[in-house]
């Protein structure tokens, strides 16, 4: 287990702070909403008030004209409403005269706020007023302290400062918690990959049956290692085989080299033989040598289409028939083709080889007076190559590994062969993304090749 | 006929030359990729015997500076990388032929004798005469003692090019190459089969053998059948 990361360089760090901003952010939208419509509102109901005022005031003008509005101001100096907030007052008559009122003159600093005028007083309070010009009459200003308007919105954001800073602490916390959670997760898919690297092959990561996108993350990584596995096994395999199967051929061609030398010495008219088997032998080894390269470089170029050219079946069947053919009749044995023009993309030289070696099989385990047919036929966009003999059939289980390498069915102990023929037919046809299947034909057994069809 | 081996494998170098010095040719072996091409430059060699992984430089690239200084000398190449895409990497740079390593000595014997006469530019003679055997080329007949052999195309294909190589061992690999197209060898030993068909209609009626069998490597067609 490595230590943990310092949090600033932890995706956790950074996603616990993104879910904390993303919250601030979004309170504070919240917040802007609030504060705006809460202040337009009692600023409406100040306006309101104030006009309800003015209409009151200019009524008293029409009834007692001038000294009927200098007494009710006077009256509501002496005795102050308290259902309303404090307010002043300015009465100027139509000659521009003041008449009565708070101020002395007109406010120097008036500035309009949409149909509102908004000033500040000598001792720093705010005001939100009004003006009415009375048609023949005087001029009225009736204005209402803000600070308590200003005071409300202060409370408001004084009051939701502290719960949006709990929630934003709340969302940092829960980033941070389930964050935790969901990397730990990870964390155990990472560990595991760490003990794969260190050289626990065997080390699976847990959770991996959860059915969540992290059971997935497991699974698929466990799949990919099991692959690994799996393909790692069968390497060992073939090297151990490899190594296996040259000792047989290794054995002989020493046996024999030893043989021609201990005849050189008492026989030296047949140690000539001797040599010839020698080379006879090596010959052999060569072959399965070459036969592995072969397949190994097949399978490497698999799903490259670098070297890939428009064949057509039919013409590499024609080809194959003219090299057997001989062997055929010589074998008592009728190799017959059917065939019809297939363009397909591949390796001439190796579609060649791989139909040899079918045929090869075929004739070899064919009973004498048997029949092998090679057909190519088109299934929708799909040309199917096949090879049919009457032989014995492969024997039951046997169908899983004729491909595989340096196999052989048992009772053909006795047909000379490498067992690497039908290996190497394999490996040409993943080079090609061709499909190989094996079928009982009773008697015999049909070897198809499906292949996609060129576009001509 | 002298010939440049190029090959730091002191085993297979001298081994080649054995084999070539067996044909009357003189052979001057150099263990560096620089060397061989500096000595291939300077001096007119009949035939140039190379390997591929080779110290300084590698053969492919000494063959293909070769041809750019416009040396044509015939070349071979000897290499462990034996797949058939190496062997077509060799000829499109230059080489004239490509032989895998391990080889048999017959089969590096008849290439050499091949890549010489193709380089003497013999022009190719219409009618081949070996013995009392008789080949017209273009009408694709073959008289043996004046006696007309029916023969297969493959069949007369096969007979033409031992014919070529007339008192010479041709291995199996080779006739497959030049009758079939085939770079690879089948399982069975078809060559073998058609040889033997051949070899019934060639010598029906004569005593003397006119092909004979080269250790299971090959085929020769004899210097002078009666």
């Amino acid at each position: 287990m490595r230590p943990p990361r310092r949090l600033a360089h932890s995706a956790l760090g950074r996603y616990a702070a993104l879910v904390a901003a993303i919250f601030l952010a979004a309170f504070a939208v919240v917040f802007a909403l609030v504060a705006t419509t809460v202040s337009a509102y009692t600023e409406r109901r100040i306006v309101e008030t104030i006009r309800t005022d003015l209409a009151g005031l200019e009524e008293v003008w029409r009834v007692g004209a001038l000294p009927g509005l200098e007494r009710v101001l006077a009256d509501r100096r002496a005795a102050p409403s308290a259902s309303t907030p404090p307010r002043i007052h300015l009465v100027i008559a139509a000659d521009g005269e003041r008449v009565a009122g708070d101020f002395v003159a007109w406010p120097n600093d008036l500035a309009p706020r949409g149909e509102t005028l908004a000033f500040t007083d000598a001792g720093g309070r705010a005001w939100t007023g009004l003006l009415r010009v009375v048609p023949d009459g005087p001029t009225l200003l009736v204005a209402h302290d803000r600070s308590e308007h200003e005071a409300l919105m202060a409370g408001l954001a004084r009051e939701l400062a502290l719960p949006a800073l709990l929630a934003a602490l709340a969302a940092l916390i829960a980033g941070i918690v389930v964050g935790r959670w969901l990397l730990a997760r990870i964390e155990r898919v990472n560990a595991t990959a760490r003990a794969v690297e260190a050289g626990d092959l065997a080390a699976r990561a847990p959770g991996a049956t959860r059915d969540d996108e992290f059971g997935e993350l497991a699974a698929n990584f466990n799949a990919a290692l099991d692959r690994i596995a799996v393909l790692m096994r069968s390497v060992h395999h073939l090297s151990e085989q490899i190594a296996h199967e040259t000792r047989t051929p290794l054995a002989r061609l020493r046996a024999r080299l030893e043989r021609a030398r201990r005849e050189i010495a008492t026989d030296p008219a047949v140690a000539p033989r001797a040599f010839d088997e020698a080379i006879e032998e090596s010959a052999k080894l060569i072959a399965v040598f070459a036969a592995l390269l072969d397949i190994a470089r097949a399978e490497a170029a698999a799903g490259d289409a670098r070297g890939l050219a428009p064949v057509d079946l039919a013409e590499i069947v024609a080809d194959v028939i003219d090299l057997y053919e001989a062997v055929a009749e010589d074998r008592g044995l009728v190799l017959a083709a059917e065939t019809r023009p297939v363009v397909v993309l591949g390796e001439r030289m190796l579609l060649t080889r791989l139909l040899a070696n079918l045929v090869d099989n075929a004739l070899k385990f064919s009973p004498r007076g048997g029949r092998v047919d090679v057909t190519v036929a088109v299934e929708g966009d799909e040309a199917i190559l096949a090879v049919r003999d009457r032989g014995p059939g492969l024997p039951d289980g046997f169908e899983v590994v004729a491909f595989d390498r340096f196999t052989r069915a048992e009772a053909t102990a006795t047909v000379p062969g490498h067992g690497l023929g039908l290996g190497l037919v394999r490996a040409i046809a993943l080079r090609h993304g061709m499909r190989l299947g094996l079928d009982r034909a009773d008697p015999g057994l049909r070897v198809t090749l499906r292949a996609r069809r060129a576009v001509e | 006929m002298q010939v440049l081996i190029i090959e730091d494998d002191a085993v297979m170098a001298a081994h080649v030359a054995d084999l070539l010095a067996g044909r009357g040719a003189v052979c001057e072996t150099v263990a560096d990729g620089r060397a061989g091409l500096a000595r291939a430059a300077a001096h007119p060699f009949d035939l140039i015997v190379t390997d591929r992984m080779l110290p300084g430089l590698e053969g492919l690239d000494v063959v293909e500076r070769l041809r750019a200084l416009e040396v044509e000398t015939p070349v071979l190449v000897l290499s462990a990388l034996g797949q058939a895409t190496d062997r077509v990497e060799g000829l499109e740079r230059g080489a004239d032929d490509y032989l895998a390593k391990p080889f048999a000595d017959d089969e590096l014997l008849a290439r050499v004798g091949a890549l010489l006469r193709r380089a003497r530019k013999e022009p190719h003679p219409e009618v081949l005469v070996i013995g009392s055997i008789e080949i017209r080329v273009k009408a694709r007949t073959v008289h043996r003692a004046g006696r007309h052999v029916a023969l297969s195309p493959k069949e007369f294909e096969l007979l033409r090019c031992l014919a070529e190589h007339a008192g010479q061992f041709v291995p199996r690999s080779l006739l497959l190459e030049r009758v079939w197209n085939l770079r690879f060898d089948p399982q069975t030993n078809v060559v073998d089969v058609h040889v033997s068909r051949l070899r019934g209609k060639i010598d029906e009626g004569f005593e003397a053998p006119a092909i004979l069998t080269a250790r299971g490597e090959g085929y020769q067609l004899v210097a002078d059948p009666t």
